[in-house]
């Protein structure tokens, strides 16, 4: 990842206002977070990918999405069993193994949870540019510097990566072996051993990008401020924003799905 | 000519950055003045203070950064000690080091932007304000790039872009072109001097690089030790030589020398042969390849100077040889191993790697860690690593830090940690990148100068740089790159005759002329400022 979040792009949903756009993320993250039902979740899913897709955001982007949460997701469908022994029919029976059909029904509801969650997300940030996504924040009443704070962090996530990457790339140069099945000492190495020895190793490049992070930061504010940042003025923006009647459009649809989703939620009940 | 900054008895002490440390004192009783509408050079070694004085210009120092001031800089009839950055900032106009950290929105035009939003301009004004300040930077038709996807120079360029637009009276530059090659450099100083001929403006910048200084500036302060030493104008440069270049600034009289590459005889096996490695990036969307059939042999204890501009392949090229990228096509052979079947801690036994940033290699907490932390990893015993360790600190001067972490330590010694952490390895290949960017002169030379004392005890070390003059005084060979592509492999040609070629037409030093008219940028465009 050597870019932005953003994907620049000229897309439905690049065009739509960045207002209607948090509404559809936010509606997204509750709806998904309050209903534990895997059917709704899945279709969610499969909405979020189709809105994506169809705003020609490019495929590597949402396969980069599923790889960054895949880990998450392996994590907690095969833990979510193991610690919640709850549920009357017990499919299986293994010491203090207890899987049974509600809780592995579970596992699945919270491994879709996950990526749903972060396409939620997703959806705005992949196609709202920064001006923009401050811009939007500022018209529903969030102060300029928190929205500002926000976007900021967004742009500096890669750099902070990339730095990640290049301190963890001098230690290899300077003779770390992590994948290595002996040790420079010819030790023979196990998994477990290899596994710790790595995180060992992750300790020091987080310290070093901390150390980084807060010099940036530091230069960062310096060059806000020697910009006028706290200047007192009435701020004024350069990107304009407007509800057209696609807007409104997309804002319909959007709240008639949520009213539709709510009273599907409590008919089922 | 009215003052434009007064500087009456500065001092600096930075707060200090552990606790129950000592305050550092960066700036020590400076007095000078400067009139309105001149060029100010502040030049001295590394850690003297310019980046210190350029602070306090900007208002940085006393309001934003931790430490105790004494003394009074008046800017522009305005005490700094008594308004906020912010107010200071529509009389100044402040260009950091390092382009990366100023530069923090998501596009050029927004980057523009910013300070007339601050200043609540029209925002119907903004569009046209902004093409104004591209085209007086020469970046018209940049304005929706991505700033990290531009070049060193452009990029810098659009600092002072953003700096100049809510046309501030004085512009003050911390070593601006440090990080850039010579084009991007000549690009940076041609931009300035576009500006200052289109509209009055004091302009204030330290610098490294002497030779343009010497070029432009109406007055220079020279800075040791937070003291300013002199304060005169560019006739120091001839007149007081001697004195510059024992402080380490380095003075450039000499003409810069050509490098030729003659064709080298091969006989013997290669230490690192390249055939026709080619690699493409994954990422980014470039669809041309960043090595293109790149073939090279490097025989044993040869110096190689690796150049050629930003973006040619040059560390590409160097990543390669320890593994950190795999070819694409291609093989690449070093110390007899295929670099493509051996992981990068397996060739850390047979290659030290220095990279460009030393920010980027300091992870221990301790100096002394740091430099055991190479050896250990190859499975030296304790006894040979602590030796080793001690040896290095001896050479680089570093004992008295030993217990200190390395990220606190100043920009010269962070760099002497990073190098003195690879070459406690021993390698029998050295790369380096960029080694001695950001040092002064007194300090480059020392680094060099053990890198050639190893070069002559047999190891062999390929080396990029920007410096000429130290590629052509310290390298055996060069190699020059081209958008992936070798333009030269060889010997360098150290003859007389290469020197002064014959109907050679001179490089002309001058700026580029601008053939376009340049619309004076009235300030009367800007409504918010009116009478405060």
């Amino acid at each position: 990842m050597d870019s932005d979040l953003y994907v620049p792009g000229d897309g439905w949903l690049h065009r739509a206002d960045p207002r209607v756009k948090f509404l559809i993320s936010v509606a997204m993250l509750v709806l998904c977070l309050i209903w534990r039902n895997w059917a709704f979740i899945a279709v969610m899913l499969v909405i979020e990918h189709v809105m994506l897709i169809t705003d020609r955001v490019p495929m590597e982007r949402i396969a980069w999405v599923w790889k960054i949460l895949a880990l998450i997701i392996v994590l907690i469908v095969v833990l979510w069993p193991i610690f919640d022994t709850s549920g009357t029919h017990v499919l299986l029976r293994w010491g203090w193994l207890r899987l049974t059909r509600e809780n592995l029904l579970m596992a699945a509801v919270m491994g879709l949870r996950i990526p749903a969650l972060g396409f939620a997300c997703f959806i705005t940030l992949f196609t709202t540019s920064q001006p923009r996504l401050i811009r939007g924040l500022v018209a529903l009443g969030i102060p300029y510097k928190a929205g500002l704070t926000l976007a900021t962090a967004l742009r500096y996530i890669p750099v902070f990566f990339s730095i990640f990457q290049s301190v963890s790339a001098a230690q290899r140069a300077r003779g770390l072996d992590l994948n290595g099945k002996v040790t420079a000492t010819g030790r023979k190495r196990n998994v477990f051993v290899r596994i710790v020895d790595r995180f060992k190793s992750y300790l020091p490049i987080i310290i070093a990008v901390l150390i980084r992070a807060y010099k940036m930061s530091q230069s960062v504010g310096w060059a806000m401020e020697s910009r006028g940042l706290n200047l007192g003025a009435r701020r004024t923006y350069h990107v304009k924003l407007r509800m057209r009647a696609q807007d409104w459009m997309i804002l319909l649809i959007t709240v008639i799905a949520i009213v539709c989703s709510v009273w599907l939620m409590v008919w089922l009940l | 000519m009215s003052g434009m900054i007064t500087v009456r008895d500065l001092g600096w002490k930075y707060a200090p950055l552990t606790d129950g440390g000592k305050a550092v004192e960066s700036l020590k009783h400076i007095d000078f003045d400067i009139p309105s509408g001149s060029f100010v050079g502040i030049i001295g070694p590394t850690g003297a203070g310019k980046s210190t004085l350029c602070m306090a210009l900007a208002g940085i120092i006393p309001n934003l950064a931790d430490g105790t001031m004494s003394g009074t800089v008046v800017i522009d009839g305005m005490n700094t000690a008594r308004y906020s950055v912010s107010r200071i900032s529509e009389h100044v106009g402040y260009v950091q080091q390092d382009p990366e950290s100023q530069l923090f929105c998501a596009s050029v035009e927004d980057e523009i932007a910013f300070p007339l939003e601050n200043r609540g301009v029209d925002p119907d004004a903004m569009d046209r304000r902004i093409d104004d300040m591209l085209e007086l930077v020469g970046m018209t038709g940049y304005r929706k790039r991505v700033p990290t996807s531009l070049s060193g120079g452009q990029m810098q360029r659009v600092a002072i872009a953003a700096a100049l637009a809510a046309e501030p009276d004085v512009l003050i530059l911390d070593e601006p072109t440090a990080a850039l090659d010579p084009e991007g450099k000549q690009e940076v100083f041609d931009a300035l001097e576009r500006i200052r001929r289109t509209r009055q403006l004091t302009v204030v910048m330290a610098e490294q690089d002497t030779e343009h200084i010497a070029r432009w500036a109406d007055q220079v302060l020279f800075l040791v030790n937070g003291e300013l030493v002199r304060n005169g104008d560019t006739h120091m440069f001839t007149r007081e030589r001697a004195m510059l270049e024992s402080a380490g600034v380095e003075v450039s009289a000499d003409p810069m020398p050509r490098i030729v590459a003659i064709p080298d005889t091969f006989d013997g096996e290669p230490v690192i042969a390249m055939e026709h490695v080619t690699h493409r990036y994954a990422q980014g969307g470039n669809a041309s390849a960043a090595l293109d059939d790149v073939s090279v042999r490097i025989m044993p204890g040869s110096f190689v100077g690796l150049i050629g501009r930003n973006g040619s392949g040059k560390t590409t090229l160097a990543k390669h040889l320890n593994g950190l990228l795999k070819p694409d096509r291609g093989t690449v052979t070093v110390d007899g191993l295929d670099v493509a079947w051996h992981s990068v801690g397996e060739m850390a036994a047979h290659v030290g790697f220095v990279f460009q940033n030393p920010d980027h290699q300091i992870f221990c907490s301790s100096t002394r860690e740091e430099i055991s932390f190479g050896p250990a990893a190859l499975g030296l015993d304790g006894g040979t690593v602590f030796r080793r360790a001690d040896e290095m600190m001896t050479l680089f001067d570093l004992h008295r830090y030993e217990e200190v972490s390395p990220a606190t330590l100043g920009y010269g010694e962070r760099r002497a940690v990073a190098l003195a952490s690879v070459l406690a390895m021993r390698t029998p290949i050295l790369v380096l990148d960029e080694p001695t960017a950001g040092l002064d002169h007194r300090l480059a030379q020392r680094f060099l100068g053990t890198v050639k004392r190893l070069n002559e005890q047999g190891t062999t070390v390929v080396m990029i740089s920007h410096d000429m003059r130290a590629i052509y005084r310290y390298c055996s060979h060069v190699l020059r790159l081209r958008d992936g592509h070798v333009e030269q492999f060889g010997l360098i040609d150290k003859s007389e005759s290469a020197q002064h070629p014959q109907a050679e037409p001179q490089r002309r030093h001058e700026p580029t002329t601008n053939t376009h008219g340049f619309r004076k940028i009235s300030k009367h465009h800007n409504k918010a400022r009116g009478k405060r």
